[in-house]
C-alpha cells in the first residue's frame, strides 16, 4: 500500500511537471484582460473615466468614487475599465452592453478570474480558485458588490454574519444556542475563524503560522506547549470535545455531562488511556473538579494542576 | 427593584409618546421623504459622516442571577451604544489619510464591546485596527460540582460552580501595510491578548479544595512581512512573527466549608466535597453525629483538610515563526500557491506549590513541590495548492498540507513531605515540629510528536451557468508518537491512513433558484482515541430560492455521522441538522423573518465505570467489564454511554412601519432542548440536557427629524430546565431588559 501510494504520488508530480512545462505558457496578457470572455479586446481602446461618467455619473459619484476601487483611477489606472475592459466599442455602440464586460452576463468563473487578476495575489485570496466556495459556484459577486455594497469595509452585499447565514442556515441556529461564540453580538465575525476565500485546511478554518487551529489566537492559554499534553487536544483538535459555533451545553461541550465525555475515551481496554477507579455515585461525578488542568499541564501528568 | 422597573416603564412610555407626537408634527412638512443617510458635512477637505447612539439600559432579573450572567449578562446603566465616523478625502489626496473609518459599540458596561478602524492613503499605506473586549461571567453551578448530598452531616451544598469565573479578555489587532501597490510592500502587525479576572478552580490534596484563581494571561504577537512581485502575477513573501505568552495566574485557598479546630485556635478548610456517608472529607467519629458540631468545631481532627494552599506556575513561552510563501498565476491557466513555515516555541514554567493541612492517607502535614517545567515545540508546516484551468469549464485542483511537530518535555521536581512521626496520632493538631521532612526528586522526560500530511485532488466541472459538479479524493497520513518515559522506553506509536472520496454538485435552474449538494466519506484505518472516528460521512444539501426580489427562502440539511466499529468501543456519533429560513419584505413598510431549525445529536460508546447506587437503571442493567476483553476490575460495570439530544430552534419577527417615521419590530425565538443520557449519580439533574430558552423581543424606532432617531427596545429572557434542581441553587431565571436610546447621525 505504501509503495503503491508512493508511485501514485510520483505519477501525480510527474503529471503536474508535464503540464507545467509542456502545456502551460506564461500569461503575457495584461492583468485586466485575464478571463476576458466578452470584451472586444482586439479592437477596443480605453476611453477614460470621464467618458464613463457622461452616462454613469450617478453610479460613479454614489457607488464608485467613495469606494476603495476608486484607486483604480489614480496613477495611470483605468478606473471603470480596469474591471469592465476597454470601453471605446461600448461608447461607439451607443452604450451597447454586449461590447463591454458585463459581470451580470459573465460566467462565475470569468467574473472570479477578473477579480482575482488584482486581488488574487493577496494572502487572503490566494486559495480562492481551489476553495469550497469556488467549487460550489459561489463567486466573488455573491458576497461582494463593487457598486451596491451595504457594508463598506469589504464591499459586502450584507454585513456578516447575516451574509453567511443566507446559505449557512445551520450556523445561524448554532449561534442562537445559549452557549455560543458571540458572532450575533458583533464580537467575532465568521471571517475571524474561517478564511472564506479558501485555505489548505478542512472547513476553511484558519491556522496559526505554527500550525495550530485558530482557536488559540484568543484562547492563548490552551496553545502550550505543555509538559504533559492531553492527547486529543493536540491530535483530534478542540472540536473533539467542543462544538465551536454554539452548543446547548455549557462550555460548548458536545455532551451535557462531563464524566460521560471523559469515560468515552477513558475506558479500558480498547486503547489507552486507563479508566478511572472512582465511584460515579459520589463526588467523582465531576472529573474536572480534580483534573482541573484538562487542556494540558506543566506540573501534573494527571492534570491535577 | 420592581418600583424602579415600573418607573422606567412610565418614563419609556412618555418618551415614546412624545417621539411619536414629534414625528407626527414634522410629518406634514416632510411627507413623502423616506428616511435616508444624512449628507454629511465637509471639513478640512474631507466628507465626514458620523453617528452616535447613547442610551440607558434597565435590567430586571428574577431567579438565578448566576445563570442570567452566564447567558445574558446585560446590566442596568447608561450606555454609549454605538459610534461611527467616516472621513473621505474630497480630492482623494488627504494629508495624512484619504479614508478613515471608525466604528465602535458597547461602551459603558455591556459584556461585548469593540472598535474597528481603517485608515488608508492610496499607494502609501493601509492601516487596520480592532479592539475587542469580552466579558465572561460564567457560573453554571453544575459544572465541576461534587453534588454534596443533603443527607450529609453537616449539609453544605455547593451552590455555585467551583469553576466559575468573571474574566475580561481584551484583544487588540493592528496591521499596517506599507506601499500596498508597489513591487515591494511591507507588512507590520501587532496583537495583544490579555485576559484577567477572578475565577475559581480546585485542587486535590487529600480532599478537594476550592481555590481562588487570579487569572492573568497575556499574549503579545509581533509580525513583519514583505511581499515582492518577482514576476508579473507572481509574489514571493516572507513573514517573521514572534509570539510571547505570559501566564501569571496564581492560585490560593478559598474558603468554602470552614470549621474551628478542636482545642486549638484557628480554622481549617474542609474542602468542597462534604459527603460524610462516603467519608468525604473524612469519617464522623463516634460519639459525634456530625463532622462539625453546633459550635462550628471539627469533631474529627484526623481529617483531610487545608490550613493553607498556594501555587504559582509562571509560564513564559516564546515562539518565533518564519514563513516563506509564493503565489503565482504567471502561467496561463495555472495558479500555484506554496508556503513553508518553521516555528520553534520554548516554554518554561517553574512550579512553586505549598500545601499545609492533613493528607490522611499518607499522614502528610505539609508538602511543597518546586521545580522547573520545560517544553519546546518545533513545528514545520508546508502547504501547496495548484489549480489547473484545463478549459473554460474544467479544472483540476490539488491541495497539499504537511504539518509536523515534536515537543520534547521535561518536568523536574522536588517534593518535600512533612510526615507525622507518630502516624497513629497524626492529625491537624500535629505541629510541624513533630513531623519529619523527606525530599523526593522526580524527573519526567517525555516527547510528544505528530506528523500529518494530507493531499486532496478535485476535478471541478462547470458545465454551464446552470449546473456543475466536483469529484475528488483526499488521502492522508498521520503518525503519532508519544514517548512517555525515555528511561523505560514506554511509548505509543500509531499510524493512521485516511482515504476520503468527495462528491459535490450544484444547480441553478433559474437565476433565482439554486441547490448545492456535498458529500464526503472518510475511512481511517486506525484511531488515536476511542472517539476518534474510523468512518465519517458528511452530507450537505442547501437550497435558496428568491421567487421575488423581496422574498428569500432557504433550506438546508446537514448530516454528519461518525463511528469506530471496534468491538470493545462501538462508538457512534451523529449530528443531523435540518433548517429553513424565510425573509420576506413585500413592502417597504412590512417585513417578515422566520427560521426553524431542528438538530439531532448523538454520541455513544461502550464504557466501563464504577458505581454503587443500584437504584440507578444504568447500574442495575449494567453488563460486566471484567470479562470478554475488557478486564477492568476497577471499573466493573459495562454500559452503552449514550448521549442523545434534540434541539428545536424557532424564531419569527415582524417589522412594520405604521407611519413613515416609525419602525417597529416584534419577534420571538425559542430554543427547546430534550435528550437522554445515563444518570450515574442520583443527585445529578439533567441540567443542560433538557430545557427551554425563550427570547421574545419588541422594539420601536422613531425618526424625530434632524437626523435624530429615538429607540426603545424590550428583550425578555427565560431559561427553565425540565428536571429537578439537584443539591444546588435553582438555575431558572427570567429577565426583562429595556434599552432606551437616541441616535444622531450627521
Amino acid at each position: 500500500m505504501k509503495t503503491g501510494r508512493s508511485y501514485l504520488q510520483l505519477l501525480g508530480l510527474a503529471t503536474i511537471a508535464t503540464l507545467l512545462f509542456g502545456v502551460f505558457r506564461p500569461a503575457h496578457a495584461a492583468p485586466q484582460e485575464k478571463g476576458d470572455a466578452t470584451s472586444q479586446k482586439d479592437t477596443a481602446q480605453y476611453v477614460g473615466v470621464d467618458t464613463c461618467k457622461t452616462c454613469h455619473e450617478e453610479l460613479y459619484k454614489n457607488n464608485f468614487e467613495n469606494t476603495a476601487h476608486f484607486k483604480t483611477t489614480l496613477h495611470d489606472g483605468h478606473g471603470c475599465e480596469s474591471c469592465h475592459g476597454p470601453g471605446s466599442a461600448h461608447v461607439e455602440g451607443g452604450g451597447d452592453v454586449t461590447k463591454i464586460i458585463s459581470f451580470a452576463t459573465m460566467s462565475k468563473q470569468d467574473a472570479n478570474a477578473r477579480c482575482l487578476s488584482c486581488h488574487g495575489e493577496k494572502h487572503e485570496q490566494r486559495h480562492f480558485s481551489g476553495s469550497a466556495h469556488a467549487s460550489n459556484d459561489v463567486g466573488c459577486l455573491d458576497c461582494h458588490s463593487p457598486h451596491k455594497a451595504k457594508e463598506p469595509e469589504h464591499l459586502l452585499v450584507r454585513a456578516q454574519p447575516s451574509l453567511c447565514y443566507g446559505c449557512h442556515t445551520t450556523a445561524k441556529a448554532d449561534f442562537a444556542k445559549p452557549y455560543h461564540h458571540r458572532v450575533d453580538e458583533g464580537l467575532i465575525q465568521c471571517s475571524d475563524c474561517h478564511n472564506v476565500h479558501g485555505t489548505t485546511t478542512l472547513r476553511q478554518v484558519r491556522a496559526m503560522p505554527s500550525g495550530e487551529a485558530v482557536c488559540v489566537k484568543c484562547h492563548a492559554d490552551k496553545q502550550g506547549p505543555f509538559v504533559f499534553e492531553h492527547v486529543p487536544v493536540k491530535t483530534e483538535g478542540c472540536s473533539s470535545c467542543h462544538t465551536p459555533h454554539g452548543s446547548t451545553n455549557p462550555r460548548y461541550l458536545r455532551v451535557s455531562q462531563v464524566n460521560l465525555l471523559c469515560l468515552q475515551c477513558h475506558t479500558f481496554p480498547a486503547q489507552g488511556p486507563a479508566g478511572p477507579s472512582h465511584n460515579q455515585s459520589t463526588k467523582y461525578q465531576a472529573c474536572t473538579m480534580c483534573h482541573a488542568a484538562i487542556h494540558g499541564s506543566n506540573a501534573s501528568n494527571v492534570f491535577f494542576r | 427593584m420592581l418600583s424602579h422597573w415600573l418607573r422606567m416603564q412610565q418614563i419609556a412610555l412618555i418618551v415614546l409618546l412624545w417621539s411619536i407626537a414629534a414625528a407626527a408634527q414634522t410629518a406634514g412638512s416632510t411627507a413623502g421623504q423616506s428616511q435616508s443617510q444624512p449628507e454629511g458635512w465637509e471639513g478640512g477637505g474631507y466628507v465626514i459622516h458620523q453617528s452616535v447612539e447613547i442610551g440607558y439600559r434597565v435590567s430586571d432579573t428574577t431567579g438565578s442571577e448566576q445563570m442570567y450572567n452566564t447567558l445574558v449578562d446585560l446590566r442596568s446603566g447608561p450606555r454609549f451604544l454605538e459610534q461611527s465616523l467616516s472621513m473621505q478625502s474630497q480630492n482623494h489626496d488627504g494629508l495624512l489619510f484619504d479614508n478613515l473609518f471608525v466604528n465602535s459599540y458597547g461602551w459603558g458596561g455591556d459584556p461585548n464591546n469593540g472598535l474597528r478602524m481603517r485608515m488608508d492613503k492610496n499607494k502609501w499605506y493601509d492601516f487596520r485596527a480592532n479592539f475587542r473586549r469580552d466579558q465572561q461571567d460564567f457560573d453554571y453551578n453544575l459544572l465541576a460540582n461534587p453534588l454534596n448530598p443533603p443527607t450529609s452531616s453537616p449539609n453544605i451544598p455547593v451552590t455555585l460552580s467551583p469553576h466559575n469565573f468573571g474574566t475580561r479578555r481584551r484583544v487588540s489587532d493592528f496591521d499596517l501595510t506599507l506601499l500596498p501597490q508597489s513591487v515591494i510592500s511591507l507588512r507590520l502587525g501587532y496583537s495583544h491578548n490579555n485576559m484577567t479576572g477572578p475565577s475559581y478552580s480546585s485542587v486535590h490534596e487529600g480532599t478537594d479544595a476550592l481555590l481562588f484563581q487570579n487569572w492573568n494571561t497575556t499574549l503579545n504577537s509581533y509580525r513583519f512581512g514583505a511581499d515582492l512581485k518577482i514576476l508579473p502575477r507572481t509574489v514571493l513573501s516572507y513573514d517573521q512573527s514572534l509570539d510571547y505568552y505570559k501566564g501569571d495566574t496564581t492560585w490560593q485557598l478559598a474558603p468554602f466549608a470552614q470549621a474551628l479546630l478542636p482545642g486549638a485556635p484557628g480554622t481549617v478548610e474542609l474542602g468542597l466535597p462534604i459527603d460524610t456517608a462516603n467519608n468525604n472529607p473524612c469519617a464522623i467519629v463516634a460519639p459525634a453525629t456530625s463532622l462539625v458540631d453546633s459550635t462550628g468545631t471539627l469533631t474529627n481532627a484526623a481529617c483531610n483538610a487545608y490550613f493553607d494552599y498556594n501555587r504559582t506556575n509562571r509560564t513564559r513561552t516564546s515562539a518565533p515563526t518564519e514563513r516563506l510563501s509564493l503565489h503565482s498565476s504567471h502561467f496561463q491557466r495555472l495558479e500555484l500557491t506554496a508556503s513553508y513555515a518553521y516555528s520553534s516555541a520554548d516554554m518554561t514554567a517553574p512550579l512553586n506549590e505549598l500545601f499545609n493541612g492533613l493528607m490522611q492517607r499518607s499522614d502528610i502535614r505539609q508538602e511543597t513541590v518546586t521545580g522547573p517545567g520545560q517544553a519546546t515545540r518545533i513545528s514545520n508546516v508546508a502547504d501547496f495548492s495548484a489549480t489547473f484551468h484545463l478549459s473554460e469549464h474544467f479544472r483540476i485542483v490539488d491541495t497539499f498540507r504537511f504539518w509536523a511537530y515534536r515537543i520534547p518535555e521535561r518536568f523536574s521536581s522536588i517534593e518535600t513531605d512533612w510526615t507525622c512521626l507518630d502516624t497513629a496520632t497524626c492529625s491537624l493538631l500535629t505541629p510541624i515540629s513533630e513531623t519529619t521532612p523527606s525530599a523526593t526528586a522526580t524527573s519526567s522526560d517525555l516527547s510528544f510528536n505528530q506528523s500529518w500530511n494530507r493531499n486532496q485532488i478535485d476535478f471541478v466541472w462547470d458545465a454551464s451557468k446552470h449546473f456543475g459538479g466536483r469529484i475528488g479524493f483526499r488521502f492522508g497520513d498521520k503518525v503519532f508518537h508519544q514517548i512517555l518515559d525515555f528511561s523505560t522506553g514506554d511509548e505509543d506509536r500509531v499510524v493512521i491512513h485516511e482515504y476520503t472520496p468527495l462528491l459535490a454538485f450544484w444547480a441553478k435552474p433559474t437565476t433565482n433558484l439554486r441547490f448545492n449538494f456535498d458529500w464526503e466519506h472518510t475511512n481511517n484505518d486506525d484511531a488515536l482515541v476511542r472517539i476518534g472516528p474510523r468512518k465519517e460521512d458528511r452530507y450537505r444539501i442547501q437550497g435558496n430560492y428568491t421567487p421575488k426580489p423581496w422574498a428569500v427562502l432557504g433550506a438546508s440539511i446537514n448530516l454528519w455521522d461518525a463511528s469506530n466499529g471496534d468491538a470493545l468501543t462501538d462508538y457512534h456519533a451523529h449530528n443531523r441538522n435540518y433548517g429553513f429560513t424565510a425573509n420576506l419584505a413585500p413592502r417597504e413598510r412590512f417585513g417578515f423573518d422566520f427560521a426553524y431549525n431542528y438538530n439531532d445529536t448523538k454520541q455513544n460508546a461502550l464504557i466501563c465505570f464504577s458505581d454503587s447506587n443500584t437504584s440507578l437503571p444504568v447500574v442495575a442493567n449494567a453488563g460486566n467489564c471484567t470479562v470478554n476483553g475488557y478486564n477492568d476490575s476497577k471499573n466493573p460495570l459495562l454500559t452503552n454511554g449514550d448521549y442523545t439530544s434534540s434541539t428545536h430552534y424557532g424564531m419569527g419577527s415582524v417589522m412594520f412601519k405604521p407611519h413613515a417615521r416609525i419602525t417597529a419590530q416584534v419577534g420571538y425565538s425559542i430554543t427547546s432542548v430534550g435528550g437522554q443520557t445515563p444518570q450515574f449519580n442520583a443527585l445529578q439533574p439533567f441540567g443542560s440536557l433538557q430545557y427551554n430558552y425563550h427570547q421574545p423581543l419588541a422594539n420601536v424606532a422613531v425618526d424625530i427629524g434632524h437626523n435624530l432617531t429615538a429607540k426603545a427596545g424590550w428583550n425578555y429572557y427565560q431559561y427553565g430546565e425540565k428536571s429537578f434542581v439537584g443539591p444546588t441553587d435553582p438555575r431558572y431565571f427570567h429577565a426583562n431588559n429595556a434599552t432606551f436610546s437616541l441616535r444622531w447621525a450627521f
